[in-house]
């Protein structure tokens, strides 16, 4: 896949890269991150997983666009162009406080999901959460994807198993449910 | 002087606050008062956190006044200021759908 950088209105997506295994592993390590899959423990093994990212994924950083300040990560992986599907994932915001009052989360996804229907022209976008992840069920059902069931116990997290929630969106489904609430939670970060 | 129906919604939205706080840092708690901020500058809410609360709420809405509300639609963006701006806009805005 070749590099893009998706620029939005508060935020831009740049490729991730190297120089960003630090700010990066800070943020798997938090406990915000704690219903995520556990990724990388040291800094070697991040530059180790960033510089071996296969060519079917795009992986980004979220950058302020008034600051140029980092403060999360995105993803969209799987992409399968023969099938016509891929998989946003690897959505995290790391620097709370610097996104509070900024649609920030909701202009990165828009980005991932134009990129996905628009750029890719893709027909599905599908994923899965910790059953006990609801803040981010919920976040996702609200953005459009519907619950498609769930893969029993598949999940070890925090020592117990779970269930993982599967979700998806079809391309007519985010156009005409989800986009409308997207653009409107963006225009309220103009208008304050 | 705050009639029922008022009061309710208040309570209603106070109680959403409530849930995302149970979910939040100690440190990072929204205040539960009239006057907080929801989004923008003055709020330490995120989009993600704000849409935690506009999901709640809609659904308690709906259970207790038995009609479908939508805080995100156009007719809500094209209010001023916008109904999830804090606390009071919203119960306001949420009191003129439900009548």
């Amino acid at each position: 896949m070749k590099e893009l950088i998706l620029h939005g209105e508060f935020v831009d997506l740049i490729p991730l890269s190297i120089e960003h295994a630090e700010i990066t592993l800070k943020w798997r390590k938090s406990n915000r991150a704690s219903l995520l899959n556990r990724g990388s423990h040291t800094l070697n093994e991040q530059i180790k997983w960033i510089s071996t990212r296969p060519t079917n994924e795009y992986n980004f950083i979220i950058t302020l666009k008034n600051n140029n300040i980092n403060v999360g990560m995105v993803s969209i992986i799987g992409i399968d162009l023969n099938n016509r599907h891929c998989e946003p994932s690897r959505f995290l915001i790391g620097e709370e406080k610097s996104v509070q009052g900024i649609p920030v989360a909701v202009e990165s996804m828009k980005l991932i999901y134009d990129l996905a229907f628009d750029v890719l022209n893709l027909e599905r976008v599908y994923g899965y959460v910790a059953e006990s992840n609801i803040n981010m069920i919920k976040w996702q059902k609200f953005l459009g994807m519907q619950e498609e069931g769930r893969w029993r116990k598949h999940l070890f997290i925090n020592n117990s198993y779970q269930d993982a929630v599967l979700l998806g969106m079809l391309k007519a489904e985010y156009k005409i449910n989800a986009l409308p609430k997207m653009n409107a939670l963006i225009s309220v970060g103009r208008i304050m | 002087m705050i009639n029922n129906n008022e009061q309710l919604i208040v309570d209603t939205i106070f109680n959403c606050i409530h849930a995302l706080n149970k979910e939040r840092d100690i440190n990072d708690q929204i205040i539960v008062s009239l006057d907080t901020y929801l989004f923008g500058e003055s709020s330490i809410l995120d989009s993600l956190s704000l849409v935690s609360i506009i999901v709640d709420l809609e659904t308690a809405i709906s259970d207790q006044f038995d009609i479908e509300i939508s805080l995100t639609d156009d007719k809500a963006m094209s209010t001023t200021p916008v109904p999830f701006t804090s606390v009071i806009t919203l119960k306001d805005y949420i009191l003129k759908l439900i009548k």
